[in-house]
């Protein structure tokens, strides 16, 4: 799970450059795009939208990038590219402009039948159920998907400043997180 | 600015090297040592940073689990619909609507439940799937549906073909008992360019699509020679019998049939060629767009949507005609249209239509005159039952042979 940020740093250097090998006619370039961001639309898609609903959206991204070849130019980060397109084609499929992301999908795997680590997750738990959906996202995007706030953005199509600031707001509320476990509980019990 | 370089909680949860330092379990010298060197004020912070990163990592978030086999299949699907809606948008409105694209949408549902045991993980593995794992082997006859492969290579095509897929030598190629398609992978190999040939039996008809995106319905009793280049400077495909083409539009690289008699060369466009040696004829009718007509002589015509080219045996000379392009290919949608045909003419359609040997055991009935529409859908009885009360036709099957005759005859 650790390697995700990780492998993506390593090849960050060599997305642009297979996008443009892309739009210079290489599929073969094309593909190893396709494969290398495949897991990560798809993950980012269901916390906001249904499996299916995630296919579809993901096909229509590529496919419209395969279809309008012609009209798109290089891009900075084609990873933040990708995830922006892909917004772009959610917003089409759900016809709203608001998107309902939710960081905390169902149930919380809990390793080891570690008691503690149960509690503190329900603890995380309902921290995240207190951050506005924007607040999510943007969690979700810096510090699962690694994007810096410059690409988020870009890829949310607001200011620099407007993630600085939603960012800063969001980690005040999850603070408490860095205590002693014993100590967030206590909050925890006590609001 | 100097207030961003100091080691507190939030500039650290703003640092993205710290993230990605944190979520990686790399150990990046440089924030270790930082750590060593920090005051205790600040270790205190950056041991809080680190810990809430790994929390909210402790979501697990990721964990949704899709093999490459799913991400490969959807990648087909992809492949498979950027070369239909590059098709689409060459097709100009029509004259008549065939079902094709349906079933090849329903080709594509399909090809999402594949197996899985067919794809290991990744296409490099994957060139070494052969024919002869997803099809049966068969020797050459005059029954199946038959795709030859190499020389003495030729598999069937059974209504048990359902959903098989592989690839070769960078060709996906799905099969189903009705149809066969070859998309182009990334990685196909131009060098070595495999010639297929296709034969479908009397009363059967087949869908193909070619790697560049073309559409070919072929009709019963004919054969199909083509080949999967993508670069080669023409499409060259060679037809026995009758086909309708629906030919991707591409001028660098036009599209060739070559029939016994004839050659067609188009750019992106519809027509139909009938090539049967039980004709007195082959023609050629265009529904969509522009292509030239040539017969081995070097004598060539353009011909325009709605007319049929046509060139009789032993003659050299093309003779163009205005003819009824919807009944030309009625044939694509399952249906054959007569329109005051004598049932002498009819004869070798039917044959094919039906996969029998129509006789007609008196002189007279030649004459009778027909007009109607005939469908896939309803078998031989159903047709000669309509012979009989509406025109007093009487039948005999016998084996393959359906004799005609009038009824006070017998």
């Amino acid at each position: 799970m650790g390697d995700v940020i990780n492998f993506n740093e390593e090849i960050n250097t060599t997305n642009e450059e297979l996008w443009i090998k892309f739009l210079e006619g290489d599929m073969k370039a094309f593909h190893s795009i396709y494969n290398s961001h495949y897991k990560m639309l798809y993950n980012f898609g269901l916390k906001f939208l249904k499996p299916a609903k995630v296919e579809d959206c993901i096909h229509d991204t590529f496919l419209n990038i395969l279809n309008y070849k012609t009209t798109i130019s290089e891009v900075k980060n084609v990873k933040a590219y990708l995830f922006k397109s892909f917004r772009n084609q959610a917003f089409k499929l759900i016809n709203s402009n608001k998107l309902d992301f939710n960081l905390v999908e169902g149930n919380i795997p809990s390793r080891d039948d570690d008691y503690d680590n149960e509690k503190s997750i329900i603890v995380l738990k309902q921290l995240i159920e207190k951050l506005s959906p924007r607040e999510r996202e943007i969690i979700y995007l810096k510090y699962f998907q690694g994007f810096n706030n410059i690409e988020i953005s870009e890829l949310l199509g607001i200011k620099y400043q407007t993630v600085r600031n939603i960012l800063s707001g969001a980690i005040k509320k999850m603070r408490v997180l860095g205590d002693d476990f014993m100590h967030v509980l206590f909050i925890y019990v006590e609001s | 600015m100097s207030e961003n370089k100091k080691y507190t909680v939030t500039n650290l949860l703003n640092n993205d090297d710290f993230i990605s330092w944190v979520n990686s379990k790399n150990n990046n010298s440089f924030w270790i040592e930082l750590k060593g060197n920090l005051s205790d004020k600040e270790k205190v912070a950056f041991t809080k940073a680190e810990s809430i990163i790994k929390k909210i990592r402790s979501l697990n978030v990721e964990d949704t689990n899709i093999s490459s086999t799913f991400v490969q299949e959807q990648y087909i699907k992809l492949l498979e619909a950027s070369s239909i809606s590059q098709n689409k948008e060459q097709v100009k409105p029509k004259i008549f609507k065939l079902n094709r694209y349906l079933k090849y949408a329903a080709a594509i549902a399909l090809l999402i439940s594949l197996s899985t045991a067919i794809y290991n993980s990744y296409i490099s593995n994957l060139n070494n799937n052969s024919f002869s794992e997803h099809l049966l082997v068969s020797d050459f006859n005059q029954e199946d549906i038959l795709l030859q492969v190499s020389d003495n290579e030729y598999y069937k095509i059974t209504e048990a073909t359902d959903n098989k897929w592989l690839t070769f030598k960078g060709e996906f190629v799905s099969i189903n008992s009705g149809n066969i398609s070859f998309v182009a992978s990334d990685d196909i190999k131009n060098e070595s360019v495999r010639q297929y040939k296709l034969f479908v039996p009397a009363g059967k008809k087949f869908h193909l699509t070619l790697i560049d995106g073309t559409e070919v319905e072929l009709n019963s009793n004919s054969i199909l020679s083509f080949n999967n280049s993508t670069i080669s400077k023409q499409r060259n495909v060679s037809l026995k019998g009758e086909a309708f083409f629906d030919v991707a539009h591409n001028k660098e690289r036009s599209f060739i049939v070559q029939s016994s008699d004839m050659i067609v060369e188009a750019l992106g466009t519809e027509f139909n060629i009938s090539d049967y040696s039980e004709n007195e004829f082959s023609s050629t009718t265009l529904v969509n767009g522009s292509i030239r007509v040539s017969n081995l002589q070097g004598e060539n015509k353009i011909i325009k949507p709605g007319e049929q080219a046509k060139l009789f045996y032993n003659q050299d000379k093309i003779i163009v005609q205005n003819v009824d392009v919807q009944k030309v290919v009625a044939w694509t949608s399952g249906r054959m249209i007569f329109r005051n045909e004598t049932l002498e003419d009819l004869i070798p359609r039917m044959n094919r239509w039906f996969d029998v040997e129509f006789v007609i055991l008196d002189k007279n009935l030649k004459d009778y005159q027909f007009t109607g529409t005939l469908k896939k859908e309803n078998d031989l009885t159903h047709y000669l039952q309509i012979l009989k009360y509406t025109r007093g036709v009487s039948y005999k099957i016998e084996n393959k042979q359906v004799k005609l005759f009038i009824n006070d005859i017998q």
